[in-house]
Order: C-alpha cells, then sequence, then structure tokens
C-alpha cells in the first residue's frame, strides 16, 4: 500500500519537474528568439509620413509583377524583400504622434514612390556594430575616395557618427547608412575578391557582405522609379513647346528620333552639343540604368517571349532601335508617372485611382487564369495558414501540458478535450494551406525544404492524433501538438532566415509531378515517422526516469510497441521512398545509385530501422535499448533531412543552406536523452541484479 | 544426456545465417556511409566512391581530422569496405532471410521483402561490375557515334598517313590510372613496332612553358614543355592527367623519343620513327555505339528573367541498321535501346549552334532496382500490414476491457 502511495508521488513530483522543465526549456528558447528578432526599441518617429490608406494598400496587393521567373502579386513580392531586408514582415513607427504598423505593401509603396520617406525607414537590423566599426581599418582605394569625397581621414569620423548613440544591435535607416555606404560596399568589393565563397567567410565577413547586399537592394528600389518622376529638369533657355510634358521622360523617349536626327544633324558640323542637351542626356541615361535594376513591372508587349522586362532594359530597347514597341512603352510609362504625379500634386485619393488604372491595364495584358491565381495568391497570404496554426498549437500545448499535471481529474479531461480540438483546426489549417499552396504552384506539396518542413508537420500530426484514437492515452496527442508547434516554429524561423519565396517554379529536372508525388512524399513521410518514433521515445523515457508512469507495465509495453510499429512505419516509408529515388534518378541521371549526399542519408535512416528491427528480434535490444534507439534515429533523420544540405555539395541542389548551430544543438539534446535513457537502464539492471542476490 | 556440439558446417551456417553478423554488417554499412557523406565536399565524390565502395577497397581509413587528436595525431580507425560488407550482407540475407527463416504465413512478408533486398543487392553488383558511363555531346545538326568518359584516361596511338590517323591502338586506362608518379609501365604494340613506356603520371596537372634560363631546369621536358603537377580537384570530371611516354622504335639500336602528353591537349603529340609518323594523344576513353545519333533539334528554356532552367530536350535521330527512327530525350524521359539509355545530361548554346550532352549508360540491371521495389512494396506491405491489423486488434481489445478513464496514464 505504501509502495503504491509512494509511486504515485513520485508520479506527481515528476509530472511537476517534468511540467517545470519542458515550460523552462520552449520559455527560454523563445525568449531567446524574441531578443534576437524583437525591438525594445521605441519605435521610431518619422517626420511628414503619411499613413498609407487602406484601400491603396488593399488595391496595391494583386498588382502584378514577374519574380523568380513567375508572375506573382505585389504582395508576395513585397512581403519576401521585406523580409529580406528588415527580417521580419512589419515594422512599427511613430507617425504624427501615433504608433502605426507598417505592412511589406505599404512599405514597398515607400520605396517605389515616396523615398525620401523610404530613407528614413529603420529597414535595417545590425546584430552586431561590429560590421560598421570594422570599416575603420585598412585604406579606402584610392577610386573610391574620388568618387565618394571621402578620404582615409574622415572615414573614420563619418563610421563613428553613424554608430554613435547605437546599441550593439539596432536598426538603421538608409539615411543614416549612407554616408558610409561607399566604404562599405568597398569592403565587400575586398572580401568577395578575397574569399569569393560565402560558406567559407568568417561570421563577420558573412555579415558585412550581407549588409552591402541589402544596401544594394535597397538603393535600386528607392531609385526605381526616377524614371516615372517627371521632374526632369529644362535648362533656362530651351525653347519648351509644353514644359510640364518635357518634365516626363516618357516624352524624350517619344520624341527620342527627332532628337538623335537633330543632334546627328549638329555633329557633323562640328558644332559642340549645348551643354544643357549634355546635361539632359545625362539625366535621362542615369533614370534609364536605375531603372535596369531586375523590377520586372512591365508584362511582355506583342511578339515578345514571355519575359517581363525592367522599365530601363525596355526603354533601351526602344531606344536603341526596337520602335515597334515605343508606344505600348511610353503609353506605360505615362501611367507610371500619372501615379507618381497624381502622389505628389494631388495626395492618395488620386494615386489610389491611377494605381488602380495601372493594374487593370497589366491584368487587361495577362491570361485571365494568371490574374485569378494573383487573388488566390492574395488570399493565402492574408489566411496565414501556417502561423493561426502555430498559434492554436502553442495554446494547445499549453493545455496538454496542464492535462498532464493531473490526467485523471475532470479539469484534465477537458484539458485534453480542448488540446484535441485545437490540434483538429490546426491540422486543419495546414492542411488547407498546404492544399492552397499546391494548387498555385500547379505542382505536388513538396519541391523544397521548406515545403518539407510542412508537409512533416501536417503528417505528424494526422498519424499522431491517429495513434492517440487508437491508444487514448494523450501521450501521441501531446506530442502531435509539440510536433505541429515545432514545424509551424520552424518553417516560420527557416522561411524569415532564407527570406526566399518558396513558391517560385522548380528546375527542369524536378519538374516531374509523378516523382514528386511518389518519391519526395515517401522519403518526406519516412523523415516524419524517424522524429515521430523519437519524440515517443523521449516521453517514454522521460516518464520512466521520473516515475511519471508509476510502474505501469502496461504503459511501458504500449509506449514501446507504439514507438516500434513507428520504427517500422519509417522503414516502410523510407525504404520505399529510397528505392524510389534510386528509380527516379535512373531516368534523369542515368544510375540508380551515386553515392550522393541526400542519398546516403535516406540510406541511413533504412539502415538505421534495420538495424533497431533485427536486434530486436535477436533480443539485443529491449524495451530501453528500442527507446534509446528510436531517439537516436532522430539524429540520423535531421542528418539526412537537413545536415547534408549544408554539405554543399551533389545533385540535389535544391535546398542547401548556411549554418548548423540549430542541428548541432538537436544532436546534443538527443544524445544527452539517449546518454540518460542509457545510464538508467544500466543502474535499473544493477539494482534488479542486486535485489535478485 | 549431454546435448551433442553442433558441426562446424552447422555453426559456420548459424555464425553467418544469424541476427549478429546481419546487425553488424548494417551498422557498419550505416558507418561507412556516414563517414564518406562527410569526407564527401573535400575529397569529391569520385575519389570517395573509390576509397569506401570500389570492390578493390577491402578496408578503409576513414579521415576523422575533426575528432581531437591523440598525442597529436588525428585518430586512426580502419574499417572494412563497404563492397566487402555488403557482400557478406548478401550472404547473411540468403542464407538467414531467404533460407533459414521460418516459413509461414505470418513471416510469408519477410521473407518476399529480403527476397527483394537479395535482388536488389545482386542488380548493384551487376551495375558496378558491368555498367559502363560516358558522355556523348552533340551539336545541333551534327551525327555522334561514340561517348567518352567522365573520368578515365587512355592513350590513343595511331599512324599518320598522309596528315590522317589511320587505325589507333589504345593503352587500357585501367593500366595508366593505377600508376604512381614514381612507378612506369611498359606497353608492346607490335603492330606498330613500337614500345611504350608511361611513366610520371599525375591525376592532375597543367602543361607549362619551362623557363630556359628559370628555375625548374630538372624537370622533365620536351621541346621546353614541362608538366606541373596540380593538387586533385574533387570533382574529378575537372581534373586533366598528364604523363611521359618514352616511345621506342627500336630495342637494339635504342631509337627513342620522350614526349609529353597532357590530358587537356586537344591535338595529338606527333613523333617521327624509322620515317613512320605516330600520333600519341591522352584523351578520355571513347567507346564507340552500335547505332547513331543525329541531334535535330536542341532546345533549352530558362523561367524568364532568370537562370533557372525550365526545360532541356532534344529531337533526335537514331540511326541503326540502315533504318532512322525519331525521338525526343527530355528531362526525365530518356530514350532506351539496344542496352543503352541516353539521358539529357547537359544543353548548353554557347554560340550559332545549341548543344545537348547525353548521358549514356550501358546498364545490364537497369531495370532490375524497378522491379525488385514492387516486390519490396509487397513484402513490406504484406507483413507490416498483419503486424498493424494486429496491434489495431489489441488496442480496440483493451480499451474495452482494461483502459477506463480512470486508468488511463498520460
Amino acid at each position: 500500500m505504501s509502495k503504491e502511495i509512494t509511486s504515485k508521488r513520485r508520479s506527481k513530483i515528476g509530472r511537476w519537474a517534468a511540467f517545470i522543465l519542458v515550460m523552462l526549456l520552449l520559455g527560454g528558447y523563445g525568449l531567446y528568439t524574441l531578443r534576437l528578432n524583437v525591438s525594445s526599441e521605441k519605435p521610431r518617429a518619422i517626420e511628414g509620413y503619411e499613413i498609407w490608406d487602406a484601400a491603396i494598400v488593399e488595391s496595391a496587393r494583386d498588382v502584378s509583377l514577374q519574380d523568380g521567373g513567375r508572375i506573382k502579386p505585389f504582395s508576395t513580392w513585397s512581403g519576401f524583400t521585406m523580409l529580406k531586408l528588415h527580417g521580419a514582415r512589419g515594422m512599427r513607427i511613430e507617425a504624427d504622434g501615433k504608433v502605426a504598423k507598417i505592412s511589406p505593401e505599404e512599405f514597398m509603396l515607400d520605396c517605389l514612390f515616396r523615398p525620401h520617406l523610404a530613407r528614413e525607414l529603420p529597414i535595417f537590423r545590425i546584430d552586431n556594430s561590429e560590421v560598421i566599426s570594422s570599416l575603420a581599418t585598412g585604406d579606402l582605394p584610392e577610386e573610391v575616395q574620388r568618387l565618394s569625397g571621402i578620404d582615409n581621414a574622415s572615414k573614420n569620423e563619418a563610421i563613428r557618427e553613424v554608430v554613435k548613440d547605437k546599441g550593439k544591435r539596432d536598426r538603421y535607416s538608409y539615411s543614416e547608412l549612407e554616408p558610409i555606404a561607399p566604404i562599405l560596399l568597398a569592403r565587400v568589393q575586398k572580401i568577395r575578391k578575397d574569399q569569393p565563397e560565402k560558406a567559407k567567410m568568417t561570421s563577420q565577413q558573412r555579415d558585412t557582405v550581407d549588409l552591402g547586399e541589402k544596401i544594394w537592394m535597397f538603393t535600386a528600389l528607392i531609385y526605381h522609379m526616377d524614371f516615372a518622376r517627371a521632374d526632369i529638369e529644362i535648362q533656362e533657355g530651351t525653347p519648351a513647346m509644353d514644359k510640364e510634358r518635357m518634365r516626363r521622360m516618357s516624352y524624350w523617349v517619344r520624341s527620342f528620333p527627332l532628337l538623335r536626327k537633330a543632334v546627328l544633324e549638329m555633329k557633323p558640323q562640328g558644332e559642340k552639343l549645348p551643354a544643357g542637351i549634355m546635361s539632359l542626356f545625362s539625366d535621362l541615361e542615369r533614370r534609364m540604368i536605375r531603372a535596369s535594376e531586375d523590377i520586372r513591372l512591365l508584362p511582355p508587349y506583342a511578339d515578345d517571349s514571355e519575359e517581363w522586362m525592367p522599365v530601363g532594359k525596355r526603354i533601351e530597347s526602344v531606344l536603341t532601335g526596337k520602335r515597334a514597341h515605343a508606344e505600348a512603352l511610353v503609353s506605360d510609362m505615362e501611367m507610371m508617372e500619372d501615379m507618381t504625379i497624381a502622389l505628389r500634386d494631388e495626395g492618395q485619393t488620386a494615386f489610389g485611382k491611377h494605381l488602380n488604372t495601372w493594374k487593370t491595364s497589366v491584368h487587361d495584358r495577362i491570361d485571365p487564369k494568371t490574374v485569378s491565381q494573383l487573388g488566390s495568391e492574395v488570399a493565402y497570404g492574408k489566411w496565414n495558414y501556417f502561423y493561426r496554426a502555430l498559434v492554436a498549437f502553442i495554446v494547445g500545448f499549453i493545455f496538454v501540458m496542464i492535462s498532464w499535471l493531473a490526467p485523471r481529474s475532470r479539469g484534465g479531461r477537458i484539458c485534453t478535450t480542448i488540446a484535441t480540438v485545437l490540434a483538429l483546426l490546426s491540422l486543419g489549417l495546414m492542411i488547407a494551406g498546404i492544399t492552397h499552396r499546391s494548387i498555385l504552384m500547379e505542382r505536388s506539396p513538396i519541391g523544397n525544404l521548406y515545403d518539407t518542413i510542412l508537409f512533416i508537420g501536417a503528417t505528424g500530426v494526422l498519424v499522431l492524433l491517429l495513434v492517440e484514437y487508437l491508444t487514448k492515452r494523450a501521450v501521441a496527442l501531446g506530442l502531435a501538438v509539440f510536433m505541429g508547434m515545432a514545424c509551424m516554429f520552424l518553417a516560420r524561423r527557416y522561411e524569415i532566415g532564407d527570406a526566399k519565396d518558396h513558391m517560385d517554379p522548380l528546375v527542369a529536372v524536378l519538374k516531374s509531378n509523378f516523382w514528386l508525388s511518389t518519391h519526395v512524399v515517401t522519403i518526406t513521410i519516412g523523415y516524419m515517422g524517424g522524429l515521430a518514433a523519437a519524440g515517443l521515445s523521449v516521453i517514454y523515457l522521460f516518464a520512466r526516469v521520473l516515475g511519471i508512469d508509476e510502474g505501469d507495465k502496461n504503459f511501458r509495453r504500449a509506449m514501446t510497441r507504439i514507438a516500434y510499429g513507428m520504427v517500422c512505419f519509417t522503414l516502410f516509408f523510407s525504404l520505399i521512398g529510397t528505392v524510389l529515388g534510386g528509380i527516379w534518378a535512373n531516368d534523369s541521371w542515368g544510375r540508380f545509385w551515386g553515392w550522393d549526399p541526400k542519398e546516403n542519408g535516406a540510406l541511413m535512416i533504412v539502415l538505421w530501422c534495420l538495424v533497431v528491427l533485427h536486434a530486436r528480434l535477436a533480443g539485443y535490444l529491449r524495451e530501453w535499448g528500442i527507446h534509446v534507439a528510436a531517439v537516436f534515429g532522430a539524429n540520423i533523420v535531421a542528418f539526412s533531412w537537413w545536415h547534408v544540405n549544408s554539405l554543399s555539395t551533389g545533385l540535389h541542389s535544391y535546398g542547401f543552406i548556411d549554418g548548423l548551430g540549430v542541428i548541432w544543438g538537436f544532436y546534443g539534446l538527443l544524445t544527452a536523452v539517449c546518454l540518460m535513457g542509457m545510464v538508467c537502464a544500466l543502474i535499473e539492471r544493477k539494482g534488479k541484479k542486486k535485489a535478485k542476490a | 544426456m549431454a546435448i551433442a556440439s553442433p558441426s562446424i558446417p552447422v555453426r559456420l551456417f548459424r555464425f553467418f545465417s544469424g541476427f549478429g553478423l546481419a546487425v553488424t554488417c548494417l551498422l557498419l554499412l550505416l558507418i561507412l556511409t556516414w563517414l564518406s557523406t562527410l569526407e564527401q565536399p573535400a575529397k569529391g565524390l569520385y575519389e570517395v566512391q573509390k576509397r569506401y565502395y570500389d570492390a578493390e577497397a577491402w578496408y578503409v581509413v576513414p579521415e576523422l581530422n575533426w575528432l581531437p587528436k591523440i598525442n597529436g595525431k588525428p585518430v586512426s580507425l580502419p574499417l572494412p569496405g563497404a563492397y566487402l560488407v555488403s557482400a557478406v550482407l548478401f550472404v547473411n540475407l540468403f542464407l538467414g532471410g531467404i533460407i533459414r527463416i521460418r516459413k509461414g504465413w505470418r513471416n510469408i512478408g519477410v521473407v518476399i521483402s529480403h527476397f527483394s533486398m537479395v535482388s536488389l543487392l545482386i542488380a548493384g553488383f551487376v551495375s558496378h561490375h558491368y555498367s559502363k558511363e560516358g558522355i556523348m555531346a552533340v551539336y545541333q545538326g551534327d551525327t555522334s557515334d561514340f561517348a567518352q568518359s567522365y573520368t578515365e584516361y587512355t592513350i590513343e596511338v595511331a599512324e599518320i598517313v598522309n596528315g590522317e590517323k589511320t587505325r589507333p591502338y589504345v593503352l587500357p586506362a585501367k593500366h595508366l590510372k593505377s600508376l604512381a608518379a614514381d612507378q612506369s609501365r611498359m606497353f608492346e604494340l607490335p603492330d606498330l613496332g613500337l614500345e611504350l613506356k608511361v611513366s610520371g603520371w599525375m591525376r592532375n596537372s597543367a602543361r607549362v612553358k619551362v623557363d630556359k634560363d628559370g628555375a625548374n631546369q630538372d624537370v622533365v621536358q620536351v621541346d621546353g614543355w614541362a608538366l606541373q603537377w596540380l593538387e586533385t580537384n574533387p570533382t574529378e570530371e575537372l581534373n586533366l592527367a598528364g604523363c611521359h611516354v618514352n616511345v621506342v622504335a627500336d630495342k637494339e639500336e635504342g631509337k627513342s623519343k620522350l614526349l609529353v602528353l597532357h590530358g587537356g591537349d586537344p591535338n595529338a603529340c606527333t613523333v617521327t620513327m624509322n620515317g613512320t609518323v605516330y600520333g600519341l594523344r591522352l584523351m578520355r576513353e571513347i567507346w564507340p555505339m552500335p547505332f547513331q545519333v543525329r541531334l535535330d533539334k536542341s532546345i533549352g528554356e530558362y523561367y524568364p528573367g532568370t537562370r533557372k532552367p525550365s526545360t532541356f530536350q532534344s529531337d533526335i535521330t537514331r540511326m541503326a541498321d540502315g533504318s532512322e527512327q525519331s525521338f525526343r530525350i527530355k528531362m526525365n524521359e530518356p530514350m532506351r535501346y539496344g542496352g543503352y539509355t541516353l539521358y539529357q545530361a547537359r544543353w548548353e548554346d554557347r554560340g550559332d549552334r545549341p548543344m545537348s550532352g547525353f548521358a549514356i549508360v550501358k546498364n545490364p540491371s537497369d531495370q532490375w532496382p524497378k522491379y525488385s521495389l514492387y516486390i519490396s512494396i509487397l513484402g513490406l506491405t504484406i507483413h507490416f500490414g498483419m503486424k498493424l491489423g494486429g496491434f489495431v486488434g489489441k488496442s480496440s481489445k483493451s480499451k474495452n476491457k482494461d483502459v477506463t478513464p480512470d486508468k488511463a496514464t498520460a
């Protein structure tokens, strides 16, 4: 009797210990992430900033453009551009005494149409101010000194001025960084010359190069629409028929043949071109170059390819002879000029009207199916399926944790029910999100690393909920919620870090819906199985070590059966997925097996599962052993799923990644759990031997 | 009554068909695969394959530089080669998984799965020993009837008559690549009346001009040219081999001429012996095809505004036995004919005409993995299906019997 009471007491203490441990771990990690991503800085006050009208932002969302090889809505492009520059899809500022959140669309509208305000936005996040301070070392190349007007003496003063009053981790606006931009870009050039491979750079070099790339990208955005500003300076004395029209670049593109003729007539007579004309030419050229950066707003014209062109490139092609497109180009330029003029002279309402005119004009020129897909993609962005699923999982996980504290109580059962409902709701959101993505991408759900995270999350939750349905022990439910939460969190972190649109089309060799739906899906389900098996075994090990299971042999047997079943599940899908991959490779690369790192990773999972299965049959692994092995299996899955992508070798190049910090953390954590299990198993065995003796 | 201990053959049978050996082999393969993957970025796939997976690689000493050193020396842990381990696993799988296993309906799925794995290993063995692969590069409008190895070098020797190459003789690749830098090997070509002594083999090299008055006067040089040793590139296809060849026309009279051959040289080196001109060229191994391929159209497309390939495809005409047949080869859709398979592997458009590079593979076990897969799906589905059925049945029984909410354990 007293033994039972002691066991129950131990179980209670164990539950609380586990609860506190998990909360501390998750809370600690959450706080760490918050510290990294959320700035405690007061929202920056931007003088003269007028918040964009909601209707304009709404209207801008599905303005179309071409990026990454596909036509996409303005909202998607803005979102990933802001993510790349800012590390987040939003920014808080103070405008007119009020705090406001700037969305990606608003940020992009600022960059294109109100560059003077965009320059003041604290868009650049610098995690270590050393990146700027270190620019003080070394001399500036003479060429840079000549062009920028910064000499070695004034360089250090400029750098000191930039970091003055700034923290180690801080946000900077372009206008704050502009004085040192030439120094930074010169340093980036030098780093790249010394070490062309980013993976081999030191972390500071990499941060410097990243910052340089961001500055370059930002300047491309804020100068891109210079061709449409309608502020070309008309020199005094220039015969002007219509000075207002002459301030537009479209005027000069239209009348270029006349201008060219006049210049050619002057030149043979040896006349020097008037200073006004020279200045006009250089102004036009500068605007054309700025508009040639890779921002593709103009749909193709008649007899064109499918390629949308940057406005500057189109201007260049028209000026250098392709006059057939001149009228269409001038008409497009005028629409864009109308937008900027309306915003400057009349305000946002007029701008909104012209923006709609532009949008309708472009939509009329593209396939109606694409237009409808743009709307669908905007809806996908608004639904934010995976973020909502993450929130529901977090709440669900808290309920699961509470229910585990007192599973037999009424409150515990209510918590379990709520967690189940939340898990089902999140699963619904994930399935809806993945299906929506697949429809938009017109392909199987998995084509890159990001897709695998979503798919593993969704299938993991689904399978574990099925296990929960069969076992009704709230264990698989807890793991389902945790796995869903972890995957959604990982997907979010990966998307922020990578800042790439993962819906962009796939390279030629991957364009096979048959193989993507068979090989890639099965192998990914195999990864999920390995992780789920490890998760179940971690719960088993902690339940046993902390005495939560009260020595219940039925529970232990059931858990071992489930974990072993998951190892079999992993083997089934990994083996079939691996062989299917070989057959695909045989059809596309001419060999069934090439010892490519990704192939090796999949083979390792298969081999590990086979080791566990045979070792169990031979009696080498019993309860403790199977669980320790299942936990270790997650390390192999992590190696295959993530680690091999950092080796930068092999043909599976769609998911190369930088940095392995988190993976090493994962290995460390799971290896520690394995060691804990092994030590406890040894202690228990010794205890049993002693008791027998 | 004492039980007689089993005879040696029985003991051997038990050992080779036992779980212990199976687990050991599987673990060793796992470790070898892992270590070879880690070595790939530095050493390259070709070298790693050679070190770990070749039939000749009986054992391997993995590079464990990332482990802490012991007494200032890197850890050295010799392991059996993957080929050897696979061979032992094959024996174990056959004896244990097919012969010794208890037969019956409960194990039918396992036996089928083991059989599929045996056939997969046989396919791997056949492919390892009998498959051949190379590349055929054809420009649009051109016809080709040969493939060239990606990595293996041979020396081609031919008599030159009126500026034209006559029937060439080839020094086999396997006798060249096994040469160490300080070794030499003699090759006799009685039909040509020549003996060739190949020495100074370099896996990767550059052909450099030797300055008359500068340094490096002690290196082997011919007409002011010498070979410079280069670090082996992890991507084997990029390595350019080099060697010295002493051409002996008349052993007794000691008539010989030294040549420097380099893999990057597109032209043959010529040498005149007893009034006959010979051309020698170090080149990637060539093998003729039993059919010709004419590239009618080569198309490469990129996604608009990017350099990301969206389609590579080739319209070809295959000419064999006096007949012509048109095909379209594209990514994931190869052409199979007469035991050969042609894949769209490369596409280039540098000048006036686009070029398609076809990977050509001759593999007798080409489709065997597919059949193994079907068998393994069948076996695993039967086995795990039965297990799952049992688990679900047990779960619902125990749910009805003893798992009431009061006893549920979280």
